[in-house]
């Protein structure tokens, strides 16, 4: 294992993330105060992940494996800074453009047009920026002839081409992707994994969850599998996969 | 620190324009007149309350015509009042974007702030013609401290992303907020004086009422300033500043505290 600090991109250091899991949200002040007298407040703490440490080289293909539910989606979250962990480290070098489940960052009353710009400025690029993407995305989603529907009209599969396109084009150091591909059908697929490989050789970092163990062997060099939320094995991606295949 | 949030901000500023604009592309989508409401709109409003109330009351609340007085109040109030409101829901709105992408949070409260300031100077052309149709008439004359107005609307409009930020955040939490804000901002218009004389709350012993009431100060400094011709005393504004000062700062470190825990309850 590479360890020198300056190739580390991401770093998780015993990190664990506990929701509440009380079932009632406390969306009233009546509740509230009442809870509050019995004392019954924040009680039932689900664990969703625990202890996790591990460290994301520059350049490196990472997947994430593990059943529903383990934790996946979760990890994601904590790297992209949209979940902070209840306990623990994170440290992120790099900007991220995260693709968590679908239609993130879209309204869908608007048209794919005026969602091309919302997206990116969601990522926080600029308007001019995006103005000499915007030809590049379309044409690399092949949506021409749907620029100007609302997006509450497409399919799902068209959603995710226009999140994927948006998302890469603007070359991000580090790129989430958590199952989106999923649901594009296998041109679509076939061209993200060519695209995933481009921006592989440009040096941006992946980090993967799918549940297509064949797209993970395809694409990462190193694996996490994770396990009702604690790690159960990392490394290699012959030696992860093939335990996990056989689990 | 400082730095690190201020380049955030300044990297998120296009997603605030974006935003923008499109509760603008929403907001007048498929109408007819589409942004000719925004002036409209205020216009109707005000032609109604001037026609009630030249019967129901008998003196006019000052020495300008009622439908200016009105006019000049209910243009600020309804920024006011349209701002905190949908602030206030700004963040549980915003829910399937703050599960999935990370922007700072306060983008949505300030963004609804900034929507319906521009709303306002829009609904502003209604009032500038109101106050034209009496110049024209005679009954006021224009003066050259209109151009200082800028300095009330910019208190109002921080003291209102302050509250902003405080409704936005603590909704979360407790959803009882949505339902008993629309009626603390109708009390508190009618404890505003928009559309009665500020003798009536002095006569009536309840001058506290407007001491304790920041949106008097404005109000009363907009209007001294725009139709009175009177700069108002730099006591007034210096009070005003630390009002605003106090809201917002109480807002940001409040939002701050329980920004994180967000995510958790929507
Ligand atoms: N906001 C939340 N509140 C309460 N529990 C949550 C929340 N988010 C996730 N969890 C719980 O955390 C656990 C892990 O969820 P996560 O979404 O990370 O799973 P996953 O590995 O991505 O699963 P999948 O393969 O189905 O996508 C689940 O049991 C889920 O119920
Ligand atoms: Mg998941």
């Amino acid at each position: 294992m590479n360890t020198s600090d300056e190739k580390m991109i991401v770093s998780l250091d015993n990190v664990s993330m506990h929701f509440n899991m009380s079932g009632e949200k406390l969306d009233s002040l009546k509740e509230y105060f009442i809870k509050l007298l019995k004392r019954q407040l924040f009680f039932k703490k689900y664990v969703a992940l625990e202890n996790i440490s591990f460290k994301i080289c520059k350049g490196d293909v990472f997947g994430i494996v593990g059943l529903n539910g383990s934790g996946k989606s979760t990890t994601l979250k904590i790297i992209s800074g949209i979940l902070k962990p209840t306990k623990g480290k994170v440290s992120v070098q790099g900007t991220i453009a995260p693709l968590i489940e679908l239609g993130a960052g879209f309204d869908l009353e608007l048209t794919a047009r005026e969602n091309i710009y919302l997206n990116g400025a969601v990522l926080g690029h600029s308007k001019k920026i995006m103005r000499e993407k915007f030809d590049d995305i379309v044409e690399f989603s092949e949506m021409q002839n749907f620029l100007d529907v609302p997006m509450k009209n497409y399919s799902s599969g068209m959603v995710a081409r226009i999140a994927f396109s948006v998302a890469t084009m603007v070359r991000p150091e580090i790129l989430i992707v958590d199952e989106i591909l999923a649901v594009g059908d296998f041109q679509f697929q076939e061209k993200c994994n060519k695209r995933i490989e481009e921006m592989m050789e440009g040096g941006t970092t992946i980090i993967l969850v799918s549940h297509s163990i064949e797209q993970i062997e395809a694409l990462c060099n190193k694996v996490m599998w994770l396990e009702k939320g604690k790690i159960r094995m990392i490394g290699g991606v012959d030696e992860v996969c093939s335990a996990y295949k056989n689990s | 620190m400082l730095k690190a949030y201020w380049r955030d901000f300044v990297r998120f500023i296009p997603l605030l324009i974006e935003l923008t604009a499109r509760d603008f592309k929403l907001k007048y989508r498929r109408s007819f007149l589409g942004i000719v409401w925004s002036m409209l709109n205020p216009l109707l409003i005000m032609i109604v309350i001037t026609s009630m109330f030249s019967i129901l009351l008998k003196s006019p609340p000052s020495d300008m015509p009622f439908a200016v007085y009105y006019i000049t109040g209910s243009t600020l109030f309804s920024f006011f009042s349209e701002a905190t409101s949908s602030s206030m829901t700004s963040v549980i709105m915003n829910a399937s974007l703050i599960k999935k992408v990370y922007i700072p949070k306060y983008i949505f409260a300030l963004e609804k702030c900034a929507f319906s300031f521009i709303n306002m100077l829009l609904s502003s052309i209604a009032m500038l013609m109101v106050v034209a149709f009496y110049v024209i008439q005679g009954n006021i004359c224009p003066h050259i401290t209109m151009f200082l107005i800028f300095i009330p609307l910019f208190f109002t409009f921080i003291f209102t992303v302050g509250i902003g930020l405080i409704l936005s955040a603590l909704t979360v939490f407790f959803r009882d907020i949505m339902h008993i804000w629309n009626v603390i901002t109708t009390i508190w218009m009618y404890a505003t004086p928009i559309m009665y004389p500020v003798e009536l709350l002095r006569n009536h012993g309840l001058e506290w009422v407007i001491k304790l009431n920041p949106m008097f100060y404005f109000v009363d400094d907009f209007r001294n300033l725009m139709i009175n011709g009177i700069v108002p005393d730099m006591s007034h504004f210096l009070l005003s500043f630390i009002i605003c000062s106090v809201v917002l700062s109480g807002g940001l470190l409040l939002f701050k505290k329980v920004q994180d825990r967000f995510i958790l309850h929507i």
